[in-house]
């Protein structure tokens, strides 16, 4: 990723977890994860002050309370959030979701493969193309 | 000779009538006329000659009486011619006057007989003749007397001329007439007797007249009668002619009128009455077939009117109350009939929808709409029906009317509403299916993937302290969690189908065909050939696409012969398309040819061959939601062949011209 910000994971699941952090540390992806639980969670740690504002955020779509979608919704609401580039990471391969998920704003949908190796490569080519796409500051 | 003159025309018979009453008017005047003449001749003949006649015996006695005198005058002179003088003169004067009356009357006697042998001449062929001869008779005996007196007379003069008293009075005794006898007694019978001879021919003629005139008029009056009774007879005959079919003609009249068709009266004449009635009986039964064919045909709509399923109802154009109306749209409406004649077309719709009501029936009218739709129709008993309603203007007499055909879609609301009350429990259900299905496949997946990822890492972080069992193991492990997933992919896909409509397509197989083989990979040693042209079908693609991926990816997936044959064809029926994927791989015994449709059965154990078990099913399933059917031929051994059809369906020419596959 892009200089020395930090990634977000909103992910509930924890070995999906466990599962990103791994591939970030395989590929040697040197920048900060923060990893919360669900959206709302999200939104808290996104609005402390205390936090630093991540270069990017890696959603999940199904989570309690407040689902990626339901973020997403809040966040490209609000001034200080909306440019924070948003990959959703998720199993659904539902065309809704893709569609309400673009229609967000997002900057990249993708499925997590079941096979791990080919997660590894999913997780590169993010981290590829953010590194190489310019971001506003 | 009866039918004769009955049949013959009526204008015949009358112009008959007239001519022979013509003529017999006719003959009567003749006979009358000739009658006339006749006694005109006879009174004539009287007039002329008879009255004459008896007049000149008149003059007879006259001359008769005259004579007498002077002889009486002269005599007395006579007698004193001798003695004086004086008496000489007026002797003389009286015989001058004597023999003038004498002459006179043998002059009359003379005529007379001429006048009576001119009657003779003329009138003696039909005149009592006898008379006549006796005039004859008396005259000549009258010429014979007065000859006899004259010449008395005369011999009686000389001797007195001379003086010759005495000589003289013997004669005179025997010419003059005795005192106190009545005149012409003595010599005058002669013509006392002609006088009655002459009366009694005259009176004789005279009664003849009067016997001519009797038969004449006897004659006249006969004829006369005749005349009439023939007249009478014809007339009446006429008259019978024109009353008895006149009769016939009434009770024809009367029976058409009493409502028989069938006249019993025949008609046998053939004259103007006859044609008449004849006429009147084609007429009649001419009636009967037209009233029978307006019943049948009243019979007909009535029966349609009475039977409808849908109400008719028909109003008075203007003052929009009902006229007639048919036993289902009292159903409809609940009233009686004769209670809903009383009443009109707002009373039938509810207050709140009859500005609707009307605009409807407006548009209907201009023709923008075919019926009025979905009308509320306000039954007797308050509640509300809906009903689809036709309206048409008809004209019956003067009488502007509208008629409504009413179709009551209260059912078919109702239904509608359930229809829709179904459709949107189904809908519902299909998509809580829909979220079940999808969250269930997630949140079942969910756990496997993690149990995969940590498997493989634990294989990896702690693959040296893993002995070849513990690998084995976590191999193992690896591949039933893989199986899950498309366990659960598969139930997943299975349940999509038939829930989830995809848009149907119109699907060119040999397209579709060549790309699942190339998607598959086929192995070279594998040949797959299209035996003949596979037909465009309207079909959801990705369903098709399962079909063929299945049955063509089993068929790879076992084929267990070195060089591997795979032939897809297509057969073209009546009414649906055979499809075959035939392949020359292990077959199936017969005792598994339904099981393998069975989802999760697999021929093979899951550990020799990975297989969900769902691809037979799931191709069944889409086959049978198409209305088709699937079954396999199969011999062990030798290969296998899985047919399946696919119900033609109404397609475009392109279609047809493309189902000879």
């Amino acid at each position: 990723m892009r200089d020395k910000r930090s990634i977000l994971l909103v992910e509930d699941d924890e070995v999906d977890a466990m599962t990103v952090k791994r591939a970030l540390d395989e590929i040697n992806v040197v920048n900060p994860l923060d990893t919360v639980g669900n959206g709302e969670e999200a939104l808290e740690f996104l609005r402390d002050e205390k936090n630093e504002t991540p270069g990017i955020i890696l959603l999940d779509l199904n989570m309690p309370r407040m689902s990626g979608i339901e973020f997403l919704k809040v966040a490209k609401q609000d001034e200080s959030l909306k440019r924070i580039p948003v990959v959703v990471l998720t199993t659904s391969k539902e065309e809704q979701d893709k569609i309400s998920s673009f229609n967000l704003g997002i900057g990249g949908y993708m499925v997590k493969p079941v096979d791990y190796k080919q997660f590894v490569e999913v997780i590169k080519t993010i981290d590829w193309y953010w590194t190489l796409s310019e971001l506003p500051d | 000779m009866r039918s004769f003159f009955r049949d013959m025309k009526i204008t015949t018979k009358i112009s008959l009538l007239v001519g022979v009453a013509l003529l017999l008017m006719s003959s009567v005047i003749w006979v009358g006329l000739w009658q006339v003449s006749t006694i005109g001749k006879e009174m004539g003949t009287i007039v002329e000659e008879e009255i004459p006649l008896l007049r000149r015996s008149n003059t007879i006695s006259f001359h008769r009486i005259e004579q007498e005198f002077h002889l009486e005058r002269a005599i007395e002179f006579g007698q004193h011619v001798g003695q004086e003088e004086l008496a000489k003169e007026p002797f003389e004067a009286e015989v001058k006057n004597f023999l003038k009356h004498s002459r006179a009357i043998t002059k009359e006697i003379e005529e007379q007989r001429a006048l009576v042998e001119h009657i003779y001449e003329k009138h003696g062929a039909r005149r009592t003749r006898g008379l006549i001869l006796e005039i004859d008779y008396e005259l000549r005996s009258l010429d014979k007397e007065q000859t006899d007196y004259q010449s008395s007379a005369e011999t009686v003069f000389n001797l007195l001329s001379r003086g010759k008293l005495k000589e003289a009075e013997a004669r005179i005794q025997k010419i003059m007439r005795n005192p106190g006898e009545e005149a012409h007694s003595k010599h005058f019978a002669s013509l006392e007797n002609y006088s009655s001879s002459v009366e009694t021919f005259v009176k004789d003629s005279i009664l003849r007249t009067n016997r001519s005139r009797r038969t004449a008029m006897i004659g006249l009056l006969s004829t006369s009668v005749t005349v009439l009774s023939l007249c009478a007879a014809i007339g009446f005959s006429i008259a019978r002619g024109i009353r008895e079919p006149l009769r016939s003609a009434v009770e024809i009249a009367n029976q058409i009128a009493r409502g028989q068709r069938k006249l019993s009266i025949q008609v046998t004449r053939k004259d103007e009455m006859g044609i008449l009635l004849a006429t009147m009986k084609d007429m009649c039964e001419a009636i009967g077939s037209a009233e029978e064919e307006l019943s049948k045909s009243e019979q007909r709509f009535r029966a349609v009117f009475e039977g409808a399923t849908d109400g008719v109802l028909a109003a008075d154009a203007s003052s929009r109350k009902f006229i007639f109306g048919n036993p289902r749209i009292c159903e409809i409406v609940g009233y009686p009939l004769e209670e809903l004649l009383e009443l009109d077309v707002t009373k039938i719709i509810p207050e709140k929808d009859m500005a609707y009501v009307l605009e409807q029936f407006a548009k209907q009218g201009r023709g923008e709409i075919a019926l009025a739709p979905d009308i509320p129709v306000l039954r007797k008993d308050g509640k509300v029906v809906y009903c689809d309603i036709n309206s048409a203007p008809i004209r019956i007499g003067n009488q502007e009317l509208l008629v409504g055909f009413f179709r009551d879609i209260t059912e078919r609301k109702q239904a509608e509403k359930r229809q829709a009350q179904l459709l949107k429990e189904v809908e519902a259900a299909n998509q809580e299916l829909k979220d079940f299905a999808y969250i269930t496949s997630h949140d079942l997946k969910a756990p496997l993937r993690s149990i995969a990822t940590l498997t493989s890492w634990i294989s990896s972080d702690y693959a040296d302290k893993l002995d070849e069992d513990g690998k084995k193991q976590m191999e193992l492990l690896l591949g039933r969690v893989k199986r899950m997933h498309e366990l659960i992919d598969g139930i997943l896909r299975y349940s999509r189908v038939g829930r989830i409509k995809e848009e149907e397509t119109e699907v060119n197989l040999n397209d579709l065909t060549r790309d699942v083989i190339e998607t598959i990979g086929v192995p070279e040693n594998i040949e797959v050939r299209l035996e003949n042209e596979l037909p465009s079908v309207l079909v959801e693609r990705i369903r098709m696409r399962q079909v063929f991926q299945n049955l063509i990816g089993n068929a790879v997936e076992y084929m267990d012969k070195p060089e591997g044959e795979i032939r897809i064809g297509c057969v073209s029926n009546d009414d649906h398309w055979e499809f075959s994927v035939a392949d020359n791989g292990p077959g199936i015994e017969d005792k598994y040819f339904e099981k393998i449709f069975k989802i999760f059965q697999t021929l093979n154990s899951r550990d020799k061959v990975e297989s969900t078990g769902i691809g037979l099913t799931l191709v069944k399933k889409i086959v049978e939601t198409y209305g088709g059917k699937v079954w396999v031929e199969s011999e062990k051994g030798k290969g296998s062949t899985f047919h399946f059809t696919l119900p033609k369906e109404e397609e475009d020419e392109r279609q047809k011209v493309n189902s000879s596959c």
